[in-house]
C-alpha cells in the first residue's frame, strides 16, 4: 500500500468516525483527560449544550455549568480505568428546565493502553418516566376500580339478600294468610278474620322492613327537606340509638344545593359518624356545617382514640376515610386529617360549590 | 249530621284508590276531590274548601310539608292530616312546624285512619302510636338531657376550638398555635374562620375580646 492510500485511507476512517459519533441519535460526547471535547454527537450539542455550536476543544465544566459533585467523582473513577452508571439522574438545562436522565461514563483507551479520556453517553428519559408514571396511575385507578365494583356487587347481594331473605318470606306468609281466609271465609268466619288479622300484621312488618331498607339506600329526607334536615336527623339517629353522641351545628347554610353536593355531604358524614362508632371508641363527637362564599365547610371531630395519620394510606385500615376521601376529590374537594394517639380526630373537609366540570383542568 | 269532606292526596294512584275505599267505608266521611300533587291539592283546597285534608309527604311537585304550608298560609284554620311511610323526628319536626294537625303512618289500620279523620275534623291533634311514642322518648331525652347539659346561651365549642381560640386570645400567631397543637397551620387558619363564624365576631380582634368577656384565658 502506498503512503498517500494509507493517509487517505486513515483519513476517511477518521471521517467516518467522526460521523458515526456526531450523527449518532443520542447524546454521546468524547473527551480527553481533561475534560476537553474531543468529539459530540449533534444531540449532545442540541440536548446537553443547548445549541452552542461547535464544542470540540471547550472544556465540559464551562459548557455545562454546576455539575453536580457525584457527576466529577464518576468522571474522576473512568479516568482511572471505571465505568459508572446511573438509571436515574436528574439534569438541570441551562434554562433551568429539569429532565430525568440516565447515563453513563466510560475511559477509552490510545493505542498505547493509556487512558485517552472518556466517553460520556446520556440519554433523557423524563418522557419514559412520564408514560410510567401514567401506567402506574392508570394500573391503580384500575385497582381501585375494581374493588369499587366488587363493593356495588357486594351490596347488590346483601339488598336482593334483604329483598328475598325479608320481604320475600314476608309477604308469601302473608299470601298464604290471605290464601287460608278466602278459603274459611264461608266455612268458618271466625278463623278467615284470624287468618286476615294475621296477613296483616305480617304485611304492617314488611312495611317497616321496606322502610328501613330504603331509609339505608337513600336518606328520604336529603330529598323531602334537604341537607341540614338530613344532617340533623343523621346525627338524632346515632343518639337515639344511644351509640354515639352527636352535637351539630350550622352556619349559614342554605336550605338546598345541587343534588351531587347534597349526597356527597350526606354521605361524608354518615360515613365518618359509622367510622368513629366503630374505631374511634368515642363517646362524643360534633359535626359543623359551614357555608362559605365558594365553598362547604364540615368539620368533623371526636374525642375518640385516634390514630397516626400516616396509617390510613397504607394497608386496609382506614377504608372508610378512604371512601370519604374519594367521594370529596370527585368533587373537587379536598380534606385533610388531624389526628394524635388519644387525642381524637378531626377532619375538616372543603366541597367547592361550583361542579368541577365548570372548572379548567389544570 | 253533614258528612266530613275530605281532600285526599297521594301521588301513587293505587295508594290513593285504596285510602279512598277506606274512607268511604264510613258513612260519616265523603271524598270530596283527589289530587296527586302536593300543587294540585293546595288548588284544589281552594276550590272545594274541604272539612279535613289526607296529604302524603313525598309527593311530585310541592310535598306534602310545602302543600301544607301553602294551605295554611291562605287559610289558617285549615284541617290537615299529614299520612307517610316514614317514621322519624326530623318529619316529626317539619310537620309539626308546618301547622297540620296530625300524623298518621300508612300502616294504620281503617278505623285508626277514620277516627284520624274525624279527630282532625273536630280540630283536634291526632298522631299514630309509634309517632307518639317517638314524642314520648324525645321529651323524655331532652328530660334527661336538662340535667347535664347546661343552657346554651353562647354557640357550643369543641376541645379543639376552645384551645385555638385561648392561643388566639394569648397572641400566639398561627404558626406558634400549630406547633404548639401538633397540627398544620393552615388548619388553625380554618379554625379561626370558624370561629369567627361561629362567635359571630368580625376578625381576630373579636375572638380575643371574646375569650377576655368569657373569660377564657385562665385555664
Amino acid at each position: 500500500m502506498k503512503k498517500t492510500d494509507y493517509l487517505s485511507d486513515v483519513m476517511h476512517q477518521g471521517d467516518l468516525f467522526r460521523q458515526f459519533m456526531s450523527k449518532s441519535p443520542v447524546n454521546l460526547a468524547m473527551l480527553d483527560t481533561g475534560m476537553n471535547y474531543l468529539l459530540a454527537s449533534e444531540r449532545w450539542i442540541q440536548e446537553m449544550a443547548s445549541g452552542e455550536g461547535n464544542l470540540v476543544g471547550r472544556n465540559h465544566y464551562d459548557v455545562i455549568k454546576n455539575q453536580p459533585a457525584h457527576w466529577r467523582e464518576a468522571y474522576e473513577r473512568a479516568l482511572t480505568g471505571h465505568s459508572e452508571k446511573f438509571e436515574q439522574d436528574i439534569f438541570i438545562r441551562p434554562d433551568g428546565k429539569l429532565d430525568w436522565i440516565r447515563w453513563e461514563v466510560s475511559p477509552w483507551y490510545n493505542p498505547s493502553n493509556t487512558i485517552g479520556g472518556v466517553i460520556i453517553f446520556v440519554e433523557m428519559i423524563t418522557q419514559r418516566k412520564k408514560v410510567d408514571e401514567i401506567s402506574n396511575r392508570l394500573i391503580e385507578q384500575r385497582s381501585r376500580m375494581a374493588a369499587k365494583v366488587e363493593t356495588i356487587e357486594e351490596e347488590r347481594r346483601n339488598i336482593a339478600r334483604e329483598l328475598h331473605d325479608g320481604l320475600g318470606q314476608l309477604l308469601t306468609a302473608a299470601h298464604l294468610n290471605l290464601d287460608l281466609g278466602e278459603q274459611n271465609v264461608h266455612k268458618n268466619p271466625d278463623k278467615a278474620r284470624e287468618d286476615i288479622r294475621r296477613a296483616k300484621e305480617l304485611i304492617t312488618t314488611t312495611i317497616r322492613e321496606v322502610r328501613n331498607i330504603s331509609q339505608n339506600l337513600r336518606p328520604a329526607v336529603l330529598d323531602d327537606f334537604g341537607l341540614v334536615p338530613a344532617i340533623r336527623n343523621l346525627c338524632d339517629e346515632f343518639y337515639r340509638t344511644g351509640t354515639l353522641d352527636v352535637q351539630f351545628s350550622e352556619y349559614e347554610m342554605q336550605d338546598h344545593y345541587s343534588p351531587a353536593i347534597e349526597i356527597v355531604v350526606f354521605r361524608v358524614c354518615q360515613e365518618a359518624l359509622n367510622n368513629i362508632v366503630r374505631h374511634a371508641g368515642a363517646s362524643e363527637a360534633s359535626i359543623d356545617l359551614y357555608n362559605r362564599e365558594s365553598h362547604i365547610l364540615i368539620v368533623i371531630q371526636d374525642n375518640g382514640q385516634g390514630f397516626e395519620p400516616a396509617r390510613i394510606s397504607q394497608s386496609g385500615t382506614g377504608s372508610g376515610l378512604i371512601n370519604i376521601k374519594e367521594r370529596v376529590e370527585l368533587l373537587g374537594g379536598n380534606i385533610q386529617i388531624e389526628s394524635q394517639l388519644n387525642e381524637g380526630t378531626e377532619i375538616i373537609i372543603e366541597i367547592p360549590l361550583k361542579s368541577v366540570q365548570d372548572q379548567p383542568i389544570v | 249530621m253533614s258528612k266530613i269532606r275530605v281532600l285526599v292526596a297521594d301521588d301513587h294512584d293505587i295508594v290513593r284508590f285504596g285510602i279512598c275505599s277506606a274512607l268511604k267505608t264510613s258513612a260519616d266521611v265523603e271524598v270530596i276531590g283527589e289530587a296527586s300533587t302536593g300543587k294540585q291539592a293546595a288548588a284544589m283546597y281552594e276550590s272545594l274548601k274541604p272539612d279535613v285534608v289526607l296529604l302524603d309527604i313525598s309527593m311530585p311537585d310541592m310535598n306534602g310539608i310545602e302543600a301544607t304550608r301553602a294551605i295554611i298560609k291562605e287559610h289558617p284554620g285549615a284541617q290537615i292530616l299529614i299520612l307517610t311511610m316514614h317514621l322519624n323526628e326530623e318529619y316529626l319536626n317539619q310537620v309539626i312546624n308546618a301547622g297540620a294537625l296530625g300524623y298518621l303512618l300508612k300502616n294504620a289500620d281503617i278505623e285508626e285512619m277514620l277516627s284520624g279523620v274525624r279527630m282532625v275534623a273536630d280540630g283536634k291533634q291526632v298522631f299514630s302510636n309509634e309517632i307518639a311514642r317517638l314524642m314520648t322518648e324525645k321529651y323524655i331525652r331532652s328530660a334527661q338531657g336538662s340535667n347535664d347539659h347546661k343552657p346554651v346561651n353562647s354557640p357550643r365549642l369543641t376541645r379543639r376550638e376552645k384551645e385555638i381560640l385561648q392561643k388566639i386570645a394569648e397572641g400566639k400567631t398561627s404558626q406558634e398555635i400549630a406547633e404548639i397543637l401538633f397540627i398544620s397551620p393552615r388548619t388553625v387558619d380554618t379554625h379561626r374562620a370558624n370561629l369567627i363564624q361561629k362567635l359571630g365576631v368580625k376578625n381576630s380582634a373579636g375572638l380575643v375580646r371574646y375569650a377576655i368577656e368569657k373569660n377564657l384565658l385562665s385555664d
